[in-house]
């Protein structure tokens, strides 16, 4: 079945987000321009696409679009290259994927701002991959912000237990484009960064990766998941070594044709009830035998998180869901589906920078759990800024997390 | 002399506006106090949850809006002198595009934000409000003219239709589903000071025009109207979405007609010059439907009368497709019309009026005729008129439209009042066009601006008292008890009329309407709407039970995470860690006075009392001190 997804993935039409150039005036793709809308790391992962024209762009669209960054993301990564795929192996090998070999960026956004390196520094997994979630504080706001983000909060605040009552673990990663771009200009030093004056520009194919873990128990059918070994600091401080598996992931990318980034987010299809097509009948994050829980509520470790759906998958990325999970038959990644996939239907109007996003709301139920009603990717990362509130950083909250030399 | 007597550039397209409705008297009068910016009783009790979910119950047609307005579409389709347009040029076909405001805080040359309506009463219909940060020509990789500035405009020469033919016009419509609004017409004005940082291209001819002669005039003015307005979702439907849980937004779309001009020194930034000719209903027609105003100023110089016409006729059939702006079908055929004019009650035809109901749209709605010696003198002796015409034009069939004798023009028409505070308003008050040359007599009318349910009498008095320039205190009384209507007058010198000032002074927190009538004239009148904000005073709280995230919450933000959706999908505002202690730098910025004029104002709604923002602002700073040093 791998090499059937191959075939079909080398000949499955690729739709650019780079070529929504307006409401009303949609370009037709030409290979040339095609080939420049996805960056190094994402086309390395597509052997040989072969682009074809789009005009009149969809959700359809862009939700298949959503599952080709998916599987090349997902894509057995290269054991010493940073962001490059394995292209000898098939997806669904064992090993690190693609987007586990971009910078995470606690290694971007260092220690008084210190240089993080060369793009490719660090990587090396020939002797084995090992993520690591650390409790340590980052930097939220500022250096004397009362609160910081750690690896167990959500983007807007709260942590989310699973069924076992243990911590779900968070990790964030960018791609070369943006690292280069971060590299060159220092910007992983907060006093270089405080000190500009105008908004940032991130360069097209700025990618970014938000991924969520749950620590494997023997409740869970591993083979399920998308695992990895992790070292998780735990609530108490000490170091657990144990397995961890996928169960959400964003995967946001800036093309010239949506200046405000597309959105894609996924989730195991296990994570909640009610999910079109499924047959599950126990979950990470719902126990639905239970009478007395509170939807949606943040509770104290140990104590399970009820969570459940709030605005449920949309056709079209249900129908994407079938074809592609179908594709991926006889892999772990067929157990993960798209939730929604957010792109700029009015991306280049000089009256309407925010790009009109589409859909209007957009949330993962593993990372933006208590705000599902109100989620609006686009919307909310419209507002991300350096620390001192002076500039935006181009739809990237991690430049919060930058620190100073001085 | 006006943009109506000067070089022009026209131009035509979609427009959208994007309110939350959810403090609509029409689907929550009872749900929200409007005037405070709080949950109403009825709702302050019940949890988050539960408040949010009578809501989502009852969320008026648009309970997601983010009040997102911009043109759509819009493109350049002439240009050129009085009665000289031209279509063909290098700026034909170039977009127009109201731009948000800069930044205040950085250098960034590129807005972050749209501009964004806001209803001055969201309970009323007579008064909305554009707030811009700027104006482009030309798209974002190659703009041809580019300003930023924050400015404003005004709903002038509201329109709407018989929709049931009963003399009753109202904000519905005859043609389109629920909630309609299909036969709404109004009219805005925005002017942009000439500044050596406007960013244009000299090499274009026509925009070069333009700058040269905003350079010795004020600036450009851009006055465009709005009409054939309807949501993309049906109401059925836009509940089916929120049923859904979608938190699908569901904009107004409409047609605008424009003209971007000169703006002379004595004008107005928001109000259309020229003499006022309102419609006169239906011709005596049924099937004809509303008729709008038309805008009128001679130029003795060139001896032109330009008229501005887009709103003098309204198109019989609205769009097949909601969202299909792409072209335009004609407005009603008035058949021969011609300008008249009104002396002592005879009617004269002067002139007749080369409409084209086809293609109006292309020359921004303007019509202009070239008059003789004799007829301008007509023209200065008395009220215009539109008339329809028997076909050998000399015999008038009926009247369209007639002129306001005495003209009212003044950029207050949406006042924020703070608690004890004054506000200084101003009119230019004319006749025909001209000076007054006669002292009148003006009648000061309070009523409702919107619908308040009876659980909100508190606000049916005045809310603010006039007092003349001198200070002398304009007396007051009751007009009319069951429609908390109040009436004063006042003296106007005509060596005052041009420059006419009255102070209003804050009385109490509340929503009215404030119309001025020349006493004796048929149909001079002008009106404001006025918003006095609470004066809320925390003063008296110990700080330690002030400053507090339930207290902060329940009296400032928890209205604006209840009611508008749109606000929480930037920053959950019932999100205590995030609020109080992550973004709170953002917070403090938006709610500061450095944002009051911009499209960045928080909250968009610009219904949070100064008592409310200290309160806010004073509580951020509490919990995060300064670092020392």
């Amino acid at each position: 079945m791998k090499n059937t997804i191959a075939v079909l993935f080398c000949a499955a039409a690729l739709y650019s987000c780079g070529d929504v150039s307006s409401d009303s005036q949609v370009e037709e793709v030409t290979d040339e321009k095609e080939k420049v809308q996805l960056s190094d790391e994402v086309k390395s992962a597509l052997p040989d696409v072969a682009p074809v024209g789009a005009t009149n762009l969809t959700q359809a669209d862009f939700d298949e679009y959503a599952w080709l960054m998916f599987v090349a993301m997902n894509w057995p990564a290269s054991e010493t290259e940073r962001g490059m795929p394995d292209l000898l192996k098939q997806i669904g090998d064992p090993g690190a994927v693609v987007w586990q070999s971009l910078r995470t960026s606690e290694s971007v956004f260092q220690a008084n701002g210190a240089d993080p390196g060369n793009w490719n520094a660090g990587w090396d997994t020939r002797g084995g991959y090992k993520m690591a979630f650390k409790s340590s504080d980052i930097s939220k706001v500022s250096a004397v912000a009362a609160e910081h983000l750690k690896s167990i909060d959500q983007a807007v605040g709260g942590s989310l237990n699973d069924q076992d009552g243990n911590y779900t673990y968070y990790q964030k990663f960018m791609n070369k484009t943006e690292y280069t771009y971060v590299h060159d200009k220092k910007y992983y030093d907060k006093s270089i960064l405080n000190a500009e004056t105008s908004d940032l520009i991130l360069p097209n194919q700025s990618m970014e990766v938000k991924s969520s873990w749950k620590i494997m128990t023997a409740k869970d059918t591993q083979s399920e998941f998308f695992t990895t070994p992790a070292i998780v600091e735990q609530p108490d401080g000490t170091s657990l070594d144990t397995i961890v598996g996928l169960v959400g992931l964003h995967i946001t990318m800036k093309t010239p044709g949506a200046p405000q980034w597309v959105w894609a987010t996924f989730e195991h299809k296990n994570n909640v009830p009610g999910d079109p097509g499924s047959t599950a009948t126990s979950f990470s994050y719902n126990n639905p035998d239970c009478d007395t829980c509170t939807d949606n509520q943040a509770m104290p470790i140990s104590v399970p998180t009820q969570v459940t759906r709030y605005t449920p998958i949309e056709p079209d990325a249900v129908a994407a869901n079938s074809k592609w999970q179908g594709l991926l038959t006889g892999t772990v990644f067929e157990n993960y589906q798209l939730i929604t996939m957010q792109w700029p239907s009015d991306p280049n109007d000089p009256g309407n920078p925010g790009g009109s996003p589409t859909p209007n709301i957009s949330a993962n139920t593993t990372m933006e759990t208590y705000i599902q009603r109100v989620s609006n990717c686009m919307t909310c990362h419209n507002s991300a800024g350096t620390t001192n509130g002076i500039i935006k950083t181009d739809y990237s909250f991690l430049f919060l997390e930058a620190q100073s030399s001085k | 002399m006006s943009y109506l007597n000067n070089y022009r550039i026209n131009f035509w397209g979609g427009i959208s506006t994007n309110p939350c409705t959810a403090n609509n008297d029409d689907v929550n009068d009872y749900y929200v106090d409007p005037v405070k910016a709080m949950l109403s009783p009825c709702l302050i009790s019940k949890t988050d949850e539960d408040a949010v979910k009578v809501l989502e119950s009852n969320p008026g047609w648009n309970y997601f809006g983010d009040y997102v307005t911009k043109f759509s579409n819009a493109k350049i389709s002439s240009f050129g002198e009085p009665n000289a347009p031209e279509t063909a040029g290098g700026i034909i076909g170039q977009g127009v595009y109201m731009l948000g405001s800069l930044n205040p805080i950085n250098t960034t040359p590129n807005p972050k934000g749209s501009p964004i309506l806001v209803d001055m009463d969201s309970t009323g219909t007579s008064c909305t409000q554009i707030l811009v940060g700027g104006l482009q020509i030309g798209g974002t990789n190659s703009p041809i003219l580019r300003i930023n500035e924050d400015t404003r405009c005004y709903t002038r020469s509201l329109q709407t239709v018989d929709a049931d033919g009963d003399g009753a016009f109202q904000m519905k419509s005859v043609n389109i589903d629920p909630p309609g609004f299909g036969m709404a017409n109004t009219s805005w004005q925005l002017s942009f000071k000439y500044s050596a940082d406007w960013v244009y291209d000299a090499d274009n001819a026509q925009i070069s025009a333009l700058v040269e002669k905003a350079k010795a005039a004020k600036g450009i003015t851009m006055v465009f109207t709005q009409f054939e307005v309807m949501t993309i979702f049906s109401r059925e439907a836009i509940l089916q979405e929120y049923a859904d849980k979608k938190g699908t937004m569901n904009p107004v779309l409409g047609y605008t007609i424009g003209s971007i001009g000169i703006w002379e020194e004595d004008e107005s930034d928001t109000c259309l010059p020229g003499r006022l000719l309102k419609g006169l209903s239906t011709m005596g027609d049924p099937s004809m439907l509303s008729l709008c105003d038309t805008y009128a100023q001679l130029d003795e110089t060139t001896k032109i009368l330009s008229l501005n016409m887009a709103s003098t006729f309204i198109k019989p059939a609205p769009r097949a497709k909601r969202e299909d702006l792409s072209s335009m079908s004609p407005s009603v055929d008035p058949g021969p019309i011609a300008i008249a004019v009104d002396v002592a009650g005879t009617a004269e035809i002067v002139a007749s009026i080369p409409y084209d109901p086809t293609n109006y749209y292309l020359y921004g709605g303007m019509v202009d005729i070239l008059l003789t010696a004799d007829q301008i003198t007509k023209i200065k002796s008395g009220d215009l008129l539109i008339v329809q015409t028997e076909t050998n034009g000399t015999i008038i069939k009926n009247n369209v439209s007639k002129e306001q004798t005495y003209r009212f023009i003044s950029d207050n028409r949406g006042e924020y009042i703070d608690p004890n505070s004054t506000n200084e308003l101003e009119f230019n008050i004319t006749k025909w066009g001209q000076p007054v040359t006669e002292d009148l007599t003006l009648d000061i009318v309070f009523s409702d601006s919107g619908q308040l349910s009876a659980q909100f009498d508190q606000y049916t008095e005045m809310n603010v008292g006039f007092s003349t320039s001198d200070g002398t205190k304009i007396p007051f009384s009751v007009l009319n008890a069951a429609n908390h209507s109040y009436t004063g007058s006042t003296t106007v010198k005509a060596s005052d009329a041009a420059a006419f000032k009255l102070n209003a002074e804050w009385v109490q927190a509340g929503l009215k309407q404030v119309s001025l009538i020349v006493r004796g004239a048929s149909n001079a009148n002008y009106y404001m709407v006025m918003r006095t904000y609470c004066d809320d005073d925390y003063s008296g709280i110990p700080d330690d039970q002030k400053f507090t995230w339930d207290f902060v919450y329940k009296e400032v933000l928890r209205y604006y995470y209840i009611v508008f959706p749109a606000m929480s999908t930037h920053l959950p505002l019932n999100n205590e860690k995030l609020i109080s202690k992550q973004v709170y730098g953002a917070v403090l910025e938006r709610v500061s006075d450095e944002y009051k004029n911009t499209t960045l104002l928080m909250p968009m709604t610009r219904d949070m009392s100064p008592g409310k923002t200290k309160l806010l602002t004073d509580y951020l700073n509490y919990i995060n001190p300064k670092e020392p040093g």
